[in-house]
């Protein structure tokens, strides 16, 4: 069976997207809808709800915590900011990626 | 935000949500679906939403059963380094390790008095030492209970038909009323019964004590698949 874009891409968003989601959240907190905004939707996200499941367990690892923030309309809302164990994971995949990007686009090139 | 009509279908979606999420742990399910209500405030934020809109931003969420489904999966989905990780399952710890490895193994060490399992009691005996569902002591206990009784009851055949019984009459011929019967060797009639009686609390005790690791391994194994 020849998998499709779609499965493609599942698989490649399990062990990326959460680095994204932290790298986000480098530049100050986000509320959940900014990440969304921040993350393409439709490339690294597949629909956006899925993006709290992930959240909620990074929260549950201690790589992100929470705050509840008053917003100016509507009740409070809960922004999502990197921690310190975060900050250390997101420089381990980032140390991983670029070799792992390059030997990938050099085997696909090279053929 | 929104009309009767708007919030109706705000409140259908969260509560689809909930309903999906059934499974998962209360604050997992809160934390969810208060993002993902949070997430809808923040889409519509103070406007009065059309239905349309209300629909777009409820479709890009996606389905709340596809929601579920990416809970599902984040579970038992550890990161290195993270500050609660979860260590993939030790091995030999599936089911099938104390319910049915330990008791052929157990059946197979209890029958070794008659020679036959040999070789299977000796693969039973691996996997259990190297199944991580039982302490050291535990496999010790457990290979003693498991072996011991038979090696007793061979011994005791090789002792019992190393020392047999010999008799001999001796008499008058023609006079049977003279004929006595003396008998020289054996093991006396009260040792026989002991020894019997020896074996099968031995026996009896090598039972207990496996039936006891197979419970503690069920258990075990139960726990590891929560």
């Amino acid at each position: 069976m020849v998998p499709s874009e779609g499965q493609i891409l599942t698989n490649l968003r399990r062990g990326a997207l959460e680095y994204c989601v932290l790298a986000t959240l480098r530049r100050g907190p986000h509320y959940g809808l900014d990440i969304v905004r921040a993350l393409h939707a439709g490339v690294l996200l597949g629909s956006e709800g899925t993006l709290y499941p992930l959240l909620s367990r990074l929260r549950k690892s201690g790589l992100v915590s929470t705050v509840w923030e008053e917003s100016p309309s509507g009740p409070p809302r809960r922004y999502y900011t990197l921690t310190q164990d975060g900050t250390r994971a997101l420089s381990a995949f980032e140390a991983a990626w670029s070799p792992f990007r390059q030997a990938v686009d050099t085997a696909l090139a090279g053929g | 935000m929104g009309n009767d009509t708007t919030t109706a279908q705000i409140d259908r979606f969260l509560h689809d949500l909930e309903r999906a999420l059934a499974d998962r742990p209360e604050t997992e399910r809160a934390e969810i679906v208060g993002g993902v209500r949070e997430h809808i405030d923040a889409a519509l934020r103070g406007r009065n939403a059309s239905a349309d809109e209300v629909e777009t931003v409820l479709r890009s969420l996606g389905d709340p059963l596809e929601i579920a489904a990416a809970a599902e999966t984040e579970r038992g989905h550890p990161m290195p380094g993270s500050a609660a990780p979860s260590s993939p399952r030790p091995r030999l710890t599936a089911w099938w390790v104390p319910s049915i490895v330990l008791p052929l193994t157990a059946f197979c060490g209890f029958g070794l008095f008659l020679v036959i399992p040999v070789v299977p009691l000796l693969i039973g005996l691996t996997i259990f030492w190297n199944s991580s569902l039982w302490k050291p002591l535990e496999k010790v206990v457990g290979t003693v209970a498991m072996t011991v009784p038979s090696a007793l009851l061979i011994i005791g055949s090789l002792v019992a038909f190393g020392a047999p019984e010999v008799c001999s009459q001796s008499g008058m011929v023609g006079d049977p009323s003279s004929v006595t019967e003396t008998c020289t060797g054996g093991i006396p009639d009260w040792l026989g019964t002991l020894n019997l009686a020896g074996m099968l609390t031995v026996l009896g005790a090598g039972v207990v004590v496996m039936i006891v690791l197979i419970a503690r391994g069920t258990r075990r194994s139960n726990e590891l698949d929560r």
